[in-house]
């Protein structure tokens, strides 16, 4: 019951393109409703009950058939007759559930219309009104197509009973349109029953519904066929629009989240030469922190002018004091014992003091060498300091850069003016403050690089 | 970025194990040797501060290794020297100078007006200022890239920085040991 219900939606789609070919139909039976009309009643009765069943037939033929036959058959002109026949059967054996709610609500009306029947008189009266209304024009069709979209609400809601007010007018209306287009069929049928009466053709009737059932089964095969080649379409759509998903993800995972501002192009190459660009401004702005003089200097060439210059002023100097130690030490032995002589020093300071000895760091070693070598390179004269003095003062104004060693020394030179000459005990226990304050500077200092590092 | 105290230390024992290698080979020969042999242990030790991680460092241990393989084999021991020479450098792209010749011909063609003249002017100054800066940097000439190009510079900045602050202390300290 669920997959006919999930079949009745699927097919939902059609009415909408058949509503174009229900307009030519419209506009056929107008043509054919210019023949005469036969006055008598009891052939009217006759009609109302053939055409209350071709109602739902057609109704349900021009939901369950699809576009393309529906135009196929309109087209041919000549057939109509056959074609309405055709309709009849395709709608009764596509849909097997709902024939036996037909059969229902064919019961429920024609208990029902005699009932709720006006008399003759009133009959004839709607006769005359009705091909007026038809022959102006636009607006008669527009309500066919309205009375048309009622039978196919009807049809969906086939098992619930529909009220009785609402079924009258619509088969009165289309009473006096269906007998001119069945008219062939229905005359050997009425001519053979009519003096049985109404009961009698109400059987014949079942019997030719049940044997329409069984003997068409060639179009059943064939609308199954069409069925199936409808639904290969569907599933390659279903698969192309997978497709797309996967397609359209792919790129948003590759592209550069760069945010563009208003006017500025938004293409791939465009972004990764902005994002190129951000790349060697920042650069650019480390170097102007790193290089001394460059601040002042703005434009990309300048600044590139002196990095290059400091560079080739750097390794100008590498190449100065490697001359010029080489020069000074007539062997390297002599730089060796200078390197050795700093190492003397810590162990001598490890002999006097065992508990600091402990805290010391490597740079706190050579730092305290450094202290020491100077201390005894000042004690022998005091011109011989007056003379290096100048000699270090030339050399900081000759060379930007600052050195901690340079620092320290002029320290140890001022507290050596402070101090006697014997005092080494406590010129030693000053260098180890100054050295405790250097490792806290050092400390800060590191830290810096390495959020720079980071950031890089 | 600066050099650090720990960067100092680091040059000193690598560049004092480079002297104790050149001590027995050179201690009769001329100045310019002994000058020769201290500005190779020096550039060494201070390419060995970055352990090959840099292009400069890898460019400047290969130019010395060509040199004295000996030296830098003994001085690298500790940071897989094999591994470090053989390792790569980014290849140098190399152009057809016809067509090269035929482009610029093209560009020249064109008329251009005043404001786009005097860009392509700073463009072109731009371009010769940093391949100047190519020529100056160790193993820059194989840099393709101008943001590696400028990294690169930055850190070869801070060794050198090293380098000439170790070695200025040192022969301020051997100056005074000789008038004292």
């Amino acid at each position: 019951m669920e997959n006919e219900l999930f079949m009745n939606a699927g097919v939902s789609h059609p009415p909408v393109m058949t509503s174009p070919s229900s307009s030519s139909a419209m506009l056929k039976w107008v043509s054919m409703e210019t023949q005469p009309v036969d006055p008598s009643l009891s052939r009217n009765l006759f009609w109302e009950k053939s055409t209350e069943q071709s109602i739902f037939d057609s109704a349900l033929s021009s939901l369950v058939s699809s576009p393309t036959p529906s135009n196929s058959n309109f087209s041919v002109g000549g057939v109509g007759g056959e074609n309405v026949i055709m309709r009849e059967l395709i709608g009764k054996l596509g849909n097997i559930g709902d024939i036996y709610g037909i059969t229902a609500s064919n019961g429920n009306s024609c208990y029902a219309t005699p009932m709720s029947s006006p008399p003759p008189g009133s009959m004839m009266e709607t006769k005359t009104t009705t091909p007026m209304a038809e022959l102006s024009g636009d607006p008669g069709f527009a309500e066919r197509a309205a009375r048309f979209s009622c039978f196919g609400s009807r049809s969906f809601n086939s098992r619930t009973n529909s009220p009785f007010p609402i079924n009258n007018e619509p088969p009165i209306t289309t009473n006096e349109k269906m007998p001119r287009v069945s008219s062939s069929p229905v005359f050997k049928p009425l001519a053979s029953h009519v003096p049985a009466g109404e009961s009698s053709g109400e059987l014949s009737r079942k019997r030719k519904t049940k044997s329409k059932q069984n003997s068409p089964s060639a179009v059943s095969s064939s609308k199954e066929i069409e069925e199936k080649e409808d639904s290969d379409p569907k599933r390659c759509k279903k698969s192309e629009e997978n497709g797309d998903k996967t397609k359209s993800i792919d790129p948003y995972k590759d592209y550069i989240h760069v945010r563009a501002r208003r006017g500025q192009a938004t293409d791939s190459h465009s972004l990764a030469e902005r994002v190129r660009r951000e790349k060697i401004s920042e650069r650019m702005k480390l170097l102007q922190d790193l290089v001394p003089g460059c601040n002042k200097v703005t434009g990309k060439a300048l600044m590139l002018d002196e990095i290059i210059n400091y560079v080739q002023s750097l390794q100008r100097q590498v190449e100065f004091l490697s001359m010029k130690l080489s020069s000074v030490n007539t062997r390297l032995d002599f730089n060796m014992d200078a390197l050795l002589s700093k190492d003397i020093f810590p162990s001598s300071n490890n002999l006097m003091h065992h508990q600091q000895v402990l805290q010391l760091d490597s740079s706190a070693e050579t730092l305290l060498g450094d202290h020491h070598n100077k201390n005894l390179q000042l004690n022998p004269d005091i011109s011989s300091n007056n003379v290096i003095n100048p000699l270090e003062t030339s050399e900081t104004r000759s060379f930007i850069s600052h050195l901690p060693t340079l620092a320290h020394f002029t320290d140890s030179i001022s507290q050596y003016s402070t101090f006697s000459e014997d005092d080494l005990h406590s010129i030693i226990h000053m260098g180890f403050a100054q050295n405790r304050l250097q490792e806290l500077n050092q400390g800060s200092s590191n830290q810096v690089p390495s959020h720079m590092k980071a950031e890089l | 970025m600066q050099p650090t105290s720990s960067m100092n230390e680091e040059f000193l024992k690598k560049w004092q194990m480079g002297l104790q290698i050149f001590r027995p080979s050179i201690d009769n020969t001329s100045v310019h040797e002994r000058k020769k042999a201290i500005k190779l242990s020096a550039d060494v030790a201070m390419a060995s501060l970055r352990k090959g991680t840099t292009c400069w460092s890898r460019a400047l241990i290969e130019k010395t290794a060509t040199e004295d393989n000996f030296l830098v084999r003994q001085m690298l021991s500790g940071i897989k020297a094999e591994t470090l020479i053989n390792k790569k450098l980014p290849k140098k792209t190399v152009c057809h100078r016809k067509i090269v010749r035929r482009s610029k011909k093209i560009l020249r063609r064109k008329s251009k007006s005043a404001s786009e003249e005097a860009a392509a002017k700073a463009k072109r100054l731009v371009k010769r200022r940093t391949q100047g800066l190519r020529n100056v940097v160790p193993g820059g000439e194989l840099m393709s890239n101008d943001v590696l190009l400028l990294q690169e510079t930055l850190d070869y900045i801070v060794s050198l920085q090293t380098q000439v602050n170790v070695m200025r202390s040192i022969v301020d300290a051997a100056e005074a040991e000789i008038e004292r």
